[in-house]
């Protein structure tokens, strides 16, 4: 039995179950946490979006039979959390730069350790509209496939090709205009 | 961007010391906590087969409380049912009787008519001058 499948039996099982939980968070807390970071930027909202995901990782864990990768069913709720905190965030922010909040905190962040491109990087991603951002993210970090992530985010492949394009294009425009 | 990648995908975010042990036992406490809560988050999720603590933080009086008033119900329109036949057979009944009370009554005026015309002269001028 493999291990995956192994871990859905003890899931599904009520008794079983809390144990289980505990070795999916001890897997994918850390995975979860650098994909979530990447769009949020701040350890303590990349926190808060994170324990967010497990909780409702928890009380869903009773439907999931299994059609996707157990990875791919979490990685789904951790971008959905990360989504609905941005435009959350957006909303409250409307009034500020993005990119002037991201250069602001990472400045100041005791746990962001990147160089002056790295931080321009990132100062480029936090332009990006959400949707955009996870994108860009997953592909360009993540190094995922087009089919990997229209599984994720349950969107059509071209339409994903199509926003990475735009979002590498802004990224550059960014680039090019910082210099 | 996809061709050259001049920039760096080398991860700049660090955590907290100790963060994700930390992190760990955090989401299994509030995990936990909510099994104890017995709080409902989403649907199809594990608690749903567990109502057992959520029900027993209930009052007696309230948990009894649909139980009390289903059984009012059931008591009232049994009651109805019941009694409604009834009812009409008293109505029926009392009709009856109202009719043979007034039969009676109305037999005993003719009576009575009758027993004034009998009388005779001499008893009717007793009658009339009696103080």
């Amino acid at each position: 039995m493999g291990k995956e499948k192994d871990l859905l039996k003890r899931l599904s099982e009520p008794t079983t179950r809390r144990e289980a939980f505990a070795e999916v968070v001890h897997t994918y807390s850390r995975p979860l946490y650098m994909q979530i970071r990447r769009l949020v930027t701040w350890h303590e909202d990349a926190d808060d979006v994170l324990q967010n995901t497990f909780l409702k990782a928890w009380s869903a864990i009773g439907n999931f039979r299994g059609d996707s990768q157990l990875s791919t069913w979490l990685y789904r709720i951790a971008m959905n959390e990360s989504l609905t905190f941005l435009q959350k965030r957006q909303a409250q922010e409307a009034v500020a730069e993005p990119a002037e909040t991201a250069a602001w905190t990472l400045e100041g962040d005791p746990y962001f350790d990147g160089d002056k491109a790295e931080q321009l990087l990132q100062e480029a991603i936090g332009t990006l509209p959400e949707k955009q951002r996870i994108v860009f993210c997953m592909k360009y970090f993540d190094e995922m496939k087009y089919e990997e992530m229209s599984a994720v985010l349950e969107t059509s492949v071209g339409a994903l090709k199509a926003s990475y394009h735009i979002a590498v294009k802004k990224i550059e425009a960014y680039f090019q205009a910082s210099d | 961007m996809d061709k050259k990648e001049p920039y760096s995908k080398r991860n700049p975010f660090t955590v907290p010391e100790g963060y994700f042990p930390q992190l760990e036992k955090r989401v299994m406490r509030r995990i936990g906590s909510e099994l104890q809560a017995g709080q409902v988050v989403g649907k199809g999720m594990p608690f749903q087969s567990h109502p057992g603590p959520r029900a027993a933080r209930l009052p007696l009086r309230k948990r009894l409380l649909p139980f009390i008033g289903a059984a009012a119900s059931i008591a009232i329109v049994a009651f109805i049912a019941q009694t409604w036949p009834d009812r009409g057979r008293d109505e029926a009944e009392a009709l009856q009787l109202d009719h043979m009370i007034s039969k009676e009554y109305a037999e005993q005026g003719a009576e009575s008519a009758y027993d004034y015309l009998l009388l005779d002269n001499e008893t009717i001028y007793e009658y009339a001058t009696e103080e």
